[in-house]
């Protein structure tokens, strides 16, 4: 049985990856399992300075979701080379670093810098709802994804994966405009903006008002945009929203992505990849499927 | 770290609004501090609960809790023999020097919970418990504070329990007599707050409490704000906390 894809020619050994901002810089699962049991991880969303994120309460629970608004919270790029990359290294799984800004200037001299890391991919995160500078003003029309993508495209060493905001009105036009200005992939979807209300304060739960929704309540949407982005772009697809069982992996394979990224089941499961790689072998055997490449996109029209 | 399963050997109300659940578990328990605490799977609930643990052994553990929301009233509801998954235990507890004699537990409400099992981590220390309480319907753990504390005042608002007022103001009255090592503290922001201004002479160490996510240190969504030098620092309430001292923390 075959696990392993490949995107943009890095061997991922399985399509699991862990999702940015979900599993820190990678050191914080390992008491749990061996984390290289990833296909890959994204790092939390580095910016060039250090950020203390947004006030707390940061997090609230929805029906079948969870809403954040953590803000990039980060150490910066100078602590993240010299504390977080030493142990990024010894890993023995693709390493995606997530990269933010407020400027585009940010986002080239960012990507510039961990271009000349030991790492294997940039992610470009242009879709964060939870930064009132940067973040999601960047990836909701197709115009200022050119601008950005094109920009860092020429400062990128390393292959860019784009990962793109659901927040949108069409979501492939801003998917075509990342592949005709240089990403190698894209990735989606990000959280859907959203809020959380509590009756009794009469006030918004989250500090920040709005934030973030991630969790099995936007599957449906993620797996919808993942098909329609599937049928709008040539470049790989790595899908993301709400999985949380290896049925759902294969769902968002069968619509087009190419590997999945896996956020708030990490939250449900601390044992996340362990529990979905040995439920994805168990099912892939069921459907008598050898190969996971083979299911990619091969969802039967009606 | 572990994610231990967990079952339900009682599950009672023991005050208003508040349940004390214990578990047994099949696989031994490791080690455990108090003021530590667990992050428990509530059947149906996407984010995990962070409760703080009342006592744990080898195969047994508790937890107190109110019910304040949809989480809460699920595990009030949960039946002897239901069993559910808990990271546990987390965060660093209340970890004390070996030179401390005799240390004041200072706390409010739900916060007396992680304070209680302080005492019989540390059985060379002598502790003087001051709890408060809004009002004798949510009194709890009287009987566990006086029998393991050296003094043990509860008060409540409203005079209907104990002495009438703050724990706060009973501890100040003792703090002149007694030569406490430190004050420890788990409560509201508002008793926190009370604390920082009331500047005791001797440290003080406080339980903070905040929304998590993974209860593990990853998503970085329970900061707790703390002084480094002239900056502000996140560090994280679930792995570098609860427990903090409170000069350094921003409140």
């Amino acid at each position: 049985m075959n696990l392993s894809v490949n995107i943009c020619g890095i061997e991922f050994k399985n399509p699991l990856i862990a999702a940015s901002g979900t599993f820190g810089f990678g050191r914080e699962y390992q008491d749990f399992y061996d984390v290289n049991i990833w296909g890959g991880f994204c790092t939390k969303g580095l910016t060039y300075e250090k950020r203390l994120g947004n006030p707390t309460p940061r997090i609230a629970e929805t029906p079948m979701g969870a809403l954040n608004s953590v803000g990039l919270q980060n150490p910066g790029l100078k602590d993240f080379i010299k504390y977080e990359l030493p142990y990024l290294k010894t890993l023995d799984t693709v390493v995606i670093v997530n990269i933010a800004g407020s400027a585009v200037e940010d986002y080239c001299r960012l990507a510039e810098a961990i271009s000349d890391c030991d790492i294997d991919m940039i992610e470009l995160n242009i879709s964060c709802p939870n930064v009132k500078e940067g973040g999601m003003a960047f990836g909701t029309r197709p115009e200022s994804i050119k601008n950005i993508v094109g920009s860092v495209r020429k400062f990128c060493k390393k292959p860019l994966i784009v990962k793109l905001s659901p927040n949108v009105e069409d979501i492939t036009q801003n998917a075509k405009a990342a592949e005709d200005y240089g990403a190698d992939a894209i990735s989606l979807i990000n959280t859907v903006s959203g809020m959380a209300v509590d009756i009794y304060t009469r006030q918004p739960i989250l500090a920040n008002t709005i934030g973030g929704l991630s969790g099995p309540a936007i599957k449906p949407i993620a797996l919808k945009m993942v098909w329609d982005v599937y049928n709008a772009v040539k470049i790989p697809i790595i899908g993301m929203g709400g999985i949380s069982s290896a049925k759902d992996v294969l769902e968002f394979m069968l619509c087009g992505a190419r590997a999945v990224q896996v956020g708030t089941y990490n939250f449900m499961d601390p044992y996340a990849p362990v529990t979905l790689l040995d439920g994805l072998t168990k099912l892939m055997a069921d459907c008598k499927i050898q190969d996971v490449n083979t299911i990619v996109g091969d969802l039967k029209a009606r | 770290m572990k994610d231990y399963i967990l079952t339900i050997t009682s599950n009672k109300q023991i005050a208003r609004n508040v349940f004390k659940t214990e578990f047994s578990c099949q696989e031994q328990l490791p080690k455990f501090i108090g003021g530590q605490f667990l992050h428990l799977q509530v059947p149906g609930k996407i984010l995990r609960r962070p409760l703080g643990i009342l006592e744990m052994t080898a195969h047994y553990c508790s937890i107190v809790y109110a019910v304040v929301g949809e989480g809460t009233l699920i595990l009030s509801q949960m039946k002897e023999g239901d069993s559910l998954k808990a990271i546990m235990p987390l965060g660093n507890g209340f970890i004390l020097p070996k030179t401390y004699k005799k240390v004041a537990l200072l706390g409010g409400g739900l916060g007396v919970v992680p304070l209680l099992p302080v005492i019989t981590s540390y059985p060379e220390i002598e502790f003087y418990s001051y709890m408060g309480f809004k009002s004798r319907d949510d009194v709890i753990l009287y009987d566990e504070f006086a029998k393991l504390s050296k003094k043990t005042c509860f008060t409540t608002e409203d005079g209907s329990f104990g002495a009438c007022g703050f724990s706060i103001d009973a501890l100040k009255e003792d703090l002149e007599k007694n030569n406490f090592d430190a004050v420890l503290v788990c409560g509201s922001l508002l008793m926190l707050k009370a604390v920082k201004k009331a500047n005791f002479k001797v440290p003080v160490y406080v339980s903070m409490e905040e929304r998590m996510g993974c209860g593990v240190g990853a998503c970085l969504v329970c900061a707790c704000q703390v002084k480094k030098g002239d900056s502000i620092e996140n560090l994280r309430v679930c792995l570098d906390g609860p427990v903090f001292m409170l000069d350094e923390v921003a409140l």
